[in-house]
């Protein structure tokens, strides 16, 4: 085709493809209402495209990830500083350092170093600290546990992509490699919670040449390893699980080897020495289990304890040879072994993992006290419990950390805070109780005895280990016998002479007893706090000198609601009625009392010193007998007559209808002589 | 007769309101601008985006220029800017392009595979062969009209005569 005749056509196409406009029709489309609403829509639009483009530009200048916004990178020359700003670290990561590198990542991942690079599976995410090139890389997601992090040293330089991280040069190297030139460290991210652990990246305090600071993950109960319905007995470090009513003995109480117990199921001795495992005539019972400690491998009774070891509920053990009959297991991480025989012997053995009291004594961080928890404080020491525990004050010695009765700790089937002042002994533990045990599911719970009788009056005789633990201003030395479901720590206040034995139960997981222990604390003595009761006749702010006839009273906002007189202090001959309606006497003494078949008919009396330190009207107390609780003090009239023994184990009676005061605590006061028992407990 | 902003036929001088009064000589001024370059936009245009949408767009260019006649009218280079104005209005239309001969040029032998091949040009290609070489605008005014510099032009001019022969040759050599 010619030029001309391509010009042409190219022109004729040109016009036919679209007729001319008239200046009519130009005008008439300028004045169409469809068209102004479309121009009024194109303005819109136009106005919101430039709104919606300056909010980019502020959001992507501004916004996300401060490290790595744009401004970021136009404020920071990306020159690493020695002083990096302080990285957000969220709530229960704990720190990961390698050199002058620090991350942190969440306390539940697993930390592994100088291991090999291969991910393991752990969850919820591992850290593979400074690991062994072995030629495995990340493999791509899904094939690992949700979140790995590989922390390794770098000096090379491979860099790419510049990032400012917490004021640290970051180099993104592609893929999910970042490179800390001047912290001579490298990442290797992988997750969902890679980012988030990237950008806890700072300079480890301690600086160059500092090796590795980092907690050991906490041990963790495998609770899977109990079966349904079994129940776990806690030995130290161990635990193993028996069917229920199968017999438990712990030292002094193997009556079940002998006379007619002997025919039963068979049992679990705990705290054995090693040398008598066989002192029970195991012929006789279908399934034994002899528990023992053995701290150390050397004094293991089989001397030849299989090299191989095998992982058990999280418990890495090895097999003890033993005779055809036994079957035993060696944990050396736990210090204990464990031989059995019998039918049961496997799975009961096949239970053995850590026990709470291993995870509440583990090295570790502090775990963080829920806001549901209270904080009290007692004899010097500050703490905090689960809110929804009863807080009791009692003037008895109740035993602590021995396997007792129906129960452990608790007084009832809920967990409670027992303060005891230990004034008076008390008698729960019966020999016939404790002649033929069946094992008793750990129970949650805490007691604190502070009386100087604490340790004479215990039936057990505790010793504890020289290997004390040192946390904010206390000395707390953990029993080592007994170590059973009940941790028992002996706590040193700082600048008191007297000790405070603290308590705590060890049930599931061990977590509520790791969170009270690292709850303790040196509390400020705290005398009882006062405020003038205006309904009574006699109100002090404060205890005076000396009891003015008709005595005082004194009100306390420790308990209950604080309307309450908390604390009263009386002239004990002369008794005050109506401080409080019936109702609310009866609602008090029935939640803290329990005392089934009595019904309160009025609310009096309180002390603020031991019962028997009770002084005479017009006599001031001695210091000495304050012991500052609080208590409740009801007029009981029981509908029937009281058995002698519920009402007056001793002491004088005032008659049949056994008229006497009775407080939360357990403490009866009788208002005619003023003398307080123990009783209906 | 001249036509209102309302449409309305233009009335007497006398009869008109003082405000209606000034804007007879934009009107007058407006139907010169649109004399002199309605064709050359909307062969622009056409040239750009086809037939359809390019007489829309130079309608939607006019007709703007109409209500913004007293901005417009005082352009240096009011073209250039309506035909932005024309590709803008018209932008979210997806309109093919097409071109189409006129019935009356039906006898004349065209080369049928010309429309195909003008299509299948980039828009800077087809802007600059059609107005060069169809309607004989100089790289110059091209330039001013894309606001591009000649050289531009002139190497979209020269890949677009080069694809548009080597289509048609192509095709001949297939015939």
């Amino acid at each position: 085709m010619k030029d001309e005749q391509l010009n042409r056509q190219l022109r004729v196409m040109v016009d036919g493809a679209a007729a001319p406009l008239s200046q009519a029709e130009v005008v008439l489309r300028a004045s169409s209402p469809a068209r102004k609403s479309r121009r009024d829509w194109y303005l819109t639009e136009h106005r919101l495209i430039v709104v919606a483009v300056a909010a980019a530009i502020v959001v992507v200048f501004f916004v996300p990830l401060p490290s790595l916004s744009l401004f970021n990178r136009l404020s920071h020359t990306g020159i690493s500083s020695n002083q990096s700003p302080a990285a957000t670290i969220p709530a229960g990561w704990v720190p990961v350092t390698l050199g002058d590198a620090r991350i942190s990542v969440p306390a539940s991942w697993w930390v592994r170093y100088n291991s090999p690079d291969c991910p393991r599976g752990k969850e919820p995410g591992e850290v593979l600290v400074n690991p062994t090139p072995t030629g495995c890389s990340l493999p791509p997601p899904g094939d690992v546990p949700k979140n790995v992090i590989e922390l390794y040293s770098f000096y090379g330089h491979h860099y790419g992509h510049l990032q400012v991280i917490n004021g640290i040069t970051v180099y993104w190297s592609g893929g999910n490699v970042y490179e800390v030139p001047s912290l001579g460290t490298a990442m290797a991210i992988q997750g969902p919670l890679g980012g988030r652990v990237l950008h806890t990246l700072t300079r480890s305090p301690e600086g160059r040449n500092t090796t590795t600071t980092v907690p050991k993950p906490l041990p963790v109960v495998d609770l899977s390893a109990t079966p349904a319905g079994w129940v776990p007995v806690t030995f130290g470090d161990a635990q193993v699980s028996v069917p229920p009513g199968f017999p438990v003995a712990y030292p002094g109480q193997t009556s079940f080897c002998k006379g007619a117990s002997a025919s039963g199921p068979g049992g679990l001795l705990v705290d054995i020495p090693p040398g008598e495992t066989v002192h029970c005539a195991v012929e006789r019972h279908p399934t034994m289990v002899y528990w023992a400690s053995v701290p150390l491998p050397s004094s293991v009774a089989f001397e030849h304890i299989q090299k191989k070891s095998i992982l058990l509920n999280g418990v890495r053990v090895h097999r003890i040879p033993t005779a055809v009959t036994y079957f035993g297991y060696y944990a050396p991480s736990l210090g204990v072994q464990v031989i059995a025989q019998g039918p049961l012997a496997k799975r009961i053995l096949g239970t053995l993992t850590r026990s709470p009291r291993s995870v509440a004594l583990a090295s570790g961080p502090a775990p963080a006290v829920p806001s549901s928890w209270q904080r009290l404080r007692f004899q010097g020491l500050a703490f905090a419990a689960p809110g929804k525990w009863p807080v009791l004050y009692t003037l008895s010695d109740y035993p602590f950390g021995w396997i007792c009765g129906a129960g452990t700790l608790n007084h009832g089937p809920l967990p409670v805070v027992n303060l005891s002042y230990d004034k008076s002994l008390a008698t729960m533990c019966w020999e016939e109780q404790s002649q033929l045990l069946t094992p008793q599911s750990p129970q949650d719970g805490l007691q604190i005895d502070s009386g100087p009788r604490t340790l004479s009056l215990d039936p057990v005789k505790p010793s504890f280990s020289e290997h004390c633990l040192s946390m904010h201003d206390l000395t707390v030395c953990p029993a080592t016998s007994p170590a059973y479901s009940v941790l028992v720590l002996k706590v040193t206040v700082s600048g008191r002479t007297q000790p405070v034995i603290v308590s705590i139960g060890l049930a599931g997981n061990g977590m509520i007893a790791r969170t009270i222990l690292h709850s303790l604390r040196a509390g400020t003595s705290v005398a009882p706090r006062f405020q003038k009761f205006e309904r009574a006749t006699t109100s002090a702010m404060s205890l005076p000198g000396t009891i003015p006839p008709g005595g005082v009273a004194l009100m306390g906002d420790e308990l209950v609601d604080g309307t309450h007189p908390t604390l009263l202090y009386l002239d004990p001959a002369t008794a005050v009625t109506g401080m409080m309606s019936k109702a609310q006497a009866e609602h008090d003494a029935l939640r803290y009392d329990n005392a089934a078949g009595l019904r309160a008919t009025g609310a009096v009396l309180a002390t603020v010193t031991a019962p028997s330190d009770v002084p005479p009207a017009g006599v001031a107390p001695p210091s000495s007998a304050t012991i500052g609780t609080v208590a409740w003090v009801v007029e009981v009239t029981p509908p029937s007559p009281i058995a002698e023994n519920d009402c007056l184990p001793t002491g004088p009676t005032t008659g049949a209808a056994c008229t006497s005061y009775v407080s939360h605590d357990y403490v009866v006061l009788d208002p005619t002589t003023g003398a307080f028992r123990i009783s209906l407990s | 007769m001249s036509v209102s902003r309302t449409g309305a036929t233009t009335k007497c001088p006398d009869q008109l309101a003082p405000e209606t009064r000034t804007t007879t000589s934009n009107e007058e001024a407006f139907t010169a601008f649109f004399l002199e370059h309605e064709s050359r936009l909307r062969r622009a245009l056409v040239a750009a985006y086809g037939g359809d949408r390019g007489r829309e767009a130079a309608a939607e260019a006019l007709a703007f220029a109409w209500e913004h006649w007293d901005r417009v009218a005082k352009m240096d280079k009011p073209l250039a800017y309506l035909f932005r104005v024309g590709e803008s209005r018209t932008r979210k239309r997806r309109t093919p392009v097409i071109f189409a001969y006129a019935e009356n040029d039906a006898a004349e032998a065209f080369e049928p595979g010309l429309a195909p091949a003008v299509k299948a040009l980039s828009v800077n290609q087809r802007t600059a062969v059609v107005l060069v070489c169809g309607f004989g605008w100089t790289l110059r005014e091209v330039a001013e009209l894309t606001g591009t510099k000649i050289p531009t032009v002139q190497k979209h001019l020269d890949r677009g005569l080069a694809n548009l022969r080597h289509a048609l040759e192509g095709r001949t050599d297939e015939g």
